[in-house]
C-alpha cells in the first residue's frame, strides 16, 4: 500500500499517506535513491506517521546536511504536523535551525 | 465545550477507523500478510473500541469486544494458532462487533442472538480464559486512558475541568523505545497523545543517536523522550499508558508536588514559548528532579511545548485543546457544504454572465475590466476546487463494507471467494459515494453469486477452487472508474440470449454482438435466476443498478470472456457541479462537449476524408482512421448531414479509449460550466450528460461523448449515404 504511493522524480519525494514502521524501509531506500542531489519532501498526504518513519526523515536531514545539500519539507498535511508536535522533532536543517520554527 | 454526546460521536468515528483497521488487517491474515504487528494492531482496535465502550457504559459492546480481544490476544502471544478457520470466526466477530457499534451509535439493542453463537465459537478457542470482562474494564477505568485514543483526550477535556487545581502534580518522565517496541505495532505518537491527554506537556527529543542514512536500521529504535507532564492523574494513570510498551522500553517516572502558583504564567501566554527559553526551563526542572543534562543537550532546540492557547492559566490546561486549534479536521454539516457547493455554482454562471455583458460592451482587449474579470475567473476555479476538495473522500470505507459482502455472499452460497481491493484511496466526491454502496452491493453479490462457479465446478475446470471478486478504483482521463471483476465462467451469451427471446425483449431474428447480448442484462425485468436466491434475487435487477450509477451521472459497461470472467466497470464524474467544456454550435443549437474528452480539435483538409462501405466516413488523422460522427444528425437537430470540410473536426475520446471525429458547425469558446442534472430534474437522454445555463441565460445540453460514439457507429454512420465522396 505504501511502497507504490510514493514516488520520486528529480530530487522530489511525496511521502506516502500510511507511514508507519512497514513503510520505514522502502522510504529509506527511497531516500538514498536520491543522495546527492537537493531534495523536497512534500508531506501534504500523509494521514498517519509514526516515529519509525520520523526517525528515516531526521537521518535523511542529517544526511543531506552532512553532505551540503539542502532538504525541505513543504506543505504538511495536520497529520504530520501533530505527530511531529506529539513527538517534539524538529525537521529543520541545522544551519536554518534559528531561522525556523519548528512545532 | 463538547457536550458528551459531540465526545460520543468523536469515539463513533474512531471507532470507524479502529473497525477499519481490524478489518484489513484480518484480512492480511488471511491473504497470508499478517506478521506479529498486524495481529497486534487488530488487538490494539479492539481493545481501544473496549475501552472506549466501557467508558460510555456500552456493556454489549464491552462484554464481546473482550472475548474477541481475548481471542486475538492468544493469537499475539502464539497460544492460538490462525489458522482459516480461526481467520474466519474472527472475521465474523469483526462484523458482528461493527453492529454492535453501530447499534450502539445508534441508541439499539441487537438482540443477544446476534453474539451468542461467535462468543461460544471464541470461547471455544480460548477455553476459561473466555470470563466476563474485569470490573475495571466494564467501568472504563483500566482502559480510558490508553484505549479510547482520541477519545480518552475528549473525556479528560471534559473532566479535567472537575479535577482540582490543588491535586496537579509534575512528572518527569523519561522514555526510550527498543526497536521491539515498533515491531510490536506500538507506536509512540499514540503514546505521547494519550500524555497529552492526560494534562500540560512538555516533549524534549534527543535525537543525538539518529544515525546518517546509510547506517540507519529503518526498523531500530534511536529516538528517547525526556517529557514533563503537569497533571492532575496519578503516576500509576501514568503508568497505565506504558502498559502494553513496559517491556519494550526503558521507562523512569519522577513526580513532584507543585504549588498552583508554581505554574509558569508565560505557560498562559498565546504564544509558543521560544525555543531557547522553553529548554532552559526544563533543563530546571531537569536538574530539580534529577535529569542528566546530558539527555537533554541536544534537545535544546528541540523543545516544543505543547501548551496551548487558554482562556485562563489553570493548572489542568489539556494540550488536547492545542489539538482543537491545530488539527485541520472540523465536522460540518454536509447540509452547509451543499450550499456552498450551489452557490459556488451559481458564482460560475454569474461569472459566465458577466464575461458575457463585458463582451458585449464592447471593451477593447487588454481593458482593465477584462483584467479583472480574468482574475474573477481564475480566483472562482480555485474556490471551486478548494470547494470539491471538501466533498471529496476516500473509496476506502465503501470498499471496506464490500468485503463484508463478499464474506457474507461467500457463506450464503458456500463459495470460497478471496476479495482483492485496489485504490482504496482514490477520491470521490461524498454524494457518488454514498449512493455507490447500494449499486455495488449488488454488484458484488451478484459477482459471487451468478458470476463465480462452485469451488467443484472450478477444479473440474481446471481453476482454483477459491474464487476471486476484485474491487477497483482508479482515475482515468478525468473520471473515477470503479470495477468490479470475477474469474468465474463469464456471461453464459446463449443462455442470455434464449431467456431475452423468451421474455420478449428480442425477437429470435435479432442479430446481436457479443456486447449488445451482454446490455441485455442491463434491461428491465431480465433475470437470469428462475428461483429468487435469497442472496442477488431480490427483485432488483442491473436495470436499477444501472439507473442508481446513471442518477449520479455514471455509466456503467460490462465485459466478459466465456471461462475466464466477468467485469463490471462503473465510470463516475468527479465532481457533480462543475465541468471544464467546449462551447460549440451545431445546427443552430449550443452544445457543451467536455473538455477531459477532446483530444484535439482541426479543420479536415479534403483529402483527409474516405469513404468507408455503405456511406460510412473515415477521417485520417496522422495515418490512423477514425470514424466520422454528425453531432447534428445523432442529436437529431437535422437530418442531412453536414459537409465535414465547413465544419470543425473534434477529435474525441472515450474512457475505454473508443475514439471519433465528432462535426460541429463552429467553436465558440472554452469554459467552466455548471451541471444541472437531466436525470434529476427531467430523466436520462441518449448522447445528452446533463444541461448547463450559459452567461446569456439561455440553456445547453452537455453532449455525452461515450454514449454518442455508442449510437455512432450505427445511428450516425449509415446515414451519411447522402453526402457526395468529397476526398
Amino acid at each position: 500500500m505504501s511502497r507504490e504511493d510514493i514516488k520520486s522524480e528529480d530530487g522530489r519525494i511525496i511521502l506516502t499517506s500510511v507511514l508507519d514502521l512497514r513503510a520505514a524501509a522502502p522510504l529509506t531506500d527511497e531516500l538514498l535513491a536520491l543522495r546527492g542531489n537537493d531534495l523536497v519532501i512534500d508531506a501534504s498526504k500523509v494521514e498517519r506517521i509514526g516515529a519509525p518513519c520520523f526517525q528515516v526523515l531526521l537521518s535523511a536531514v542529517k544526511t543531506w546536511a552532512v553532505a551540503g545539500h539542502t532538504i525541505a519539507i513543504f506543505d504538511e498535511s495536520s497529520a504530520f504536523s501533530e505527530a511531529a508536535a506529539h513527538l517534539g522533532v524538529c525537521l529543520s536543517q541545522p544551519e536554518t535551525i534559528e531561522n525556523e520554527t519548528c512545532h | 465545550m463538547d457536550s458528551m454526546a459531540d465526545i460520543k460521536q468523536t469515539f463513533f468515528q474512531e471507532c470507524d477507523d479502529l473497525l477499519g483497521e481490524l478489518e484489513s488487517g484480518l484480512l492480511d491474515m488471511e491473504g497470508g500478510d499478517g506478521d506479529s504487528e498486524t495481529v497486534a494492531a487488530i488487538f490494539r482496535a479492539v481493545h481501544s473500541i473496549k475501552g472506549g465502550a466501557g467508558a460510555f457504559g456500552l456493556d454489549n459492546l464491552v462484554a464481546f469486544a473482550h472475548i474477541f480481544e481475548t481471542t486475538l490476544d492468544e493469537v499475539r502471544a502464539d497460544r492460538l494458532e490462525a489458522t482459516p478457520d480461526v481467520l474466519s470466526v474472527l472475521l465474523r466477530s469483526s462484523d458482528v462487533l461493527a453492529d454492535l457499534v453501530r447499534a450502539a451509535q445508534n441508541d439499539e439493542e441487537l438482540g443477544e442472538e446476534v453474539t451468542t453463537g461467535l462468543v461460544e465459537e471464541l470461547s471455544a478457542f480460548v477455553g476459561e480464559k473466555a470470563g466476563a470482562p474485569d470490573e475495571a474494564a466494564a467501568a472504563g477505568g483500566e482502559d480510558i486512558s490508553f484505549a479510547p485514543l482520541g477519545t480518552a483526550i475528549d473525556l479528560d477535556d471534559v473532566f479535567g475541568d472537575l479535577d482540582s487545581v490543588e491535586e496537579s502534580q509534575r512528572f518527569i518522565i523519561k522514555f526510550r523505545p527498543m526497536p521491539e517496541l515498533y515491531a510490536n505495532a506500538n507506536e509512540t505518537v499514540l503514546l505521547m497523545r494519550n500524555l497529552a491527554a492526560m494534562g500540560e506537556v512538555n516533549v524534549a527529543c534527543d535525537e543525538s543517536q539518529i544515525p546518517t542514512l546509510d547506517v540507519l536500521d529503518p526498523e531500530g529504535a534511536y529516538l528517547s523522550w525526556t517529557i514533563t507532564v503537569q497533571t492532575s492523574n496519578s503516576e500509576a494513570e501514568l503508568l497505565e499508558i506504558f502498559e502494553f510498551v513496559e517491556d519494550d522500553c526503558t521507562l523512569e517516572i519522577k513526580s513532584e508536588e507543585l504549588p498552583d502558583d508554581t505554574i509558569e504564567p508565560e505557560l498562559a501566554d498565546d504564544e509558543t514559548i521560544p525555543a531557547e527559553e522553553e529548554a532552559s526551563h526544563t533543563d530546571v526542572e531537569g536538574g530539580k528532579d534529577g535529569v542528566t543534562s546530558g539527555d537533554n543537550t541536544a534537545d535544546k532546540d528541540n523543545v516544543v511545548s505543547l501548551a496551548e492557547k487558554k482562556e485562563k492559566p489553570t493548572a489542568t490546561a489539556q494540550a488536547s485543546k492545542e489539538k482543537d486549534t491545530s488539527d485541520a479536521t472540523i465536522r460540518v454539516n454536509l447540509g452547509r457544504i451543499d450550499r456552498l457547493v450551489n452557490l459556488v455554482g451559481e458564482l460560475v454562471i454569474n461569472q459566465a454572465m458577466l464575461t458575457q455583458g463585458v463582451f458585449d460592451a464592447g471593451l477593447e482587449r487588454g481593458d482593465s475590466v477584462e483584467a479583472g474579470l480574468e482574475e474573477l475567473k481564475q480566483l472562482t476555479r480555485e474556490i471551486q476546487d478548494s470547494v470539491m476538495a471538501i466533498r471529496a473522500q476516500p473509496v476506502k470505507a465503501l470498499f471496506q463494507r464490500m468485503s463484508r459482502i463478499v464474506r457474507e455472499a461467500a457463506r450464503a452460497t458456500e463459495k470460497s471467494v478471496h476479495l482483492v481491493m485496489e485504490g482504496e484511496m482514490t477520491e470521490v466526491d461524498k454524494t457518488v459515494v454514498e449512493r455507490l454502496a447500494d449499486p455495488l452491493t449488488h454488484m458484488i453479490r451478484n459477482a459471487v453469486d451468478h458470476g463465480l462457479e462452485t469451488s467443484e465446478t472450478r477444479i473440474a475446470n481446471g481453476k482454483p477452487a477459491e474464487g476471486t471478486v476484485s474491487l477497483t478504483a482508479a482515475h482515468r482521463s478525468g473520471r473515477v472508474v470503479i470495477e468490479v471483476c470475477d474469474d468465474g465462467a463469464g456471461i453464459n451469451r446463449e443462455r442470455v440470449r434464449s431467456i431475452a427471446i423468451e421474455k420478449g425483449l428480442i425477437s429470435e431474428e435479432d442479430k446481436l454482438s457479443d456486447s449488445d447480448i451482454d446490455n441485455l442484462l442491463f434491461m428491465p425485468g431480465f433475470s437470469t435466476v428462475s428461483k429468487v436466491s435469497n442472496l442477488s434475487g431480490r427483485g432488483v435487477g442491473m436495470d436499477v443498478v444501472k439507473r442508481a450509477i446513471q442518477a449520479v451521472g455514471g455509466k456503467i459497461s460490462i465485459s466478459s470472456q466465456p471461462g475466464k470472467g466477468s467485469t463490471f466497470s462503473i465510470s463516475l464524474p468527479l465532481t457533480l457541479a462543475i465541468l471544464d467544456g467546449m462551447v460549440v454550435d451545431v445546427a443552430e443549437q449550443t452544445l457543451v462537449v467536455p473538455l477531459t474528452a477532446i483530444v484535439e480539435t482541426l479543420k479536415p483538409m479534403p483529402s483527409d476524408i474516405h469513404d468507408l462501405g455503405a456511406g460510412a466516413k473515415v477521417i485520417s488523422i496522422r495515418g490512423e482512421f477514425i470514424p466520422i460522427i454528425d453531432a447534428g444528425i445523432s442529436m437529431g437537430y437535422r437530418t442531412e448531414p453536414t459537409d465535414p470540410l465547413t465544419g470543425v473536426v473534434l477529435s474525441v475520446e472515450t474512457e475505454d479509449g473508443a475514439r471519433a471525429a465528432v462535426i460541429v458547425d463552429s467553436i465558440q469558446d472554452q469554459r467552466q460550466v455548471v451541471i444541472k442534472s437531466l436525470e434529476e430534474n427531467y430523466g436520462h437522454v441518449d448522447s445528452v450528460a446533463a444541461a448547463t445555463i450559459l452567461g446569456d441565460g439561455r440553456i445547453a445540453l452537455i453532449l455525452d461523448v461515450d454514449s454518442i460514439i455508442d449510437r455512432g457507429g450505427s445511428a450516425v454512420s449509415f446515414h451519411e449515404n447522402s453526402l457526395a465522396a468529397t476526398g
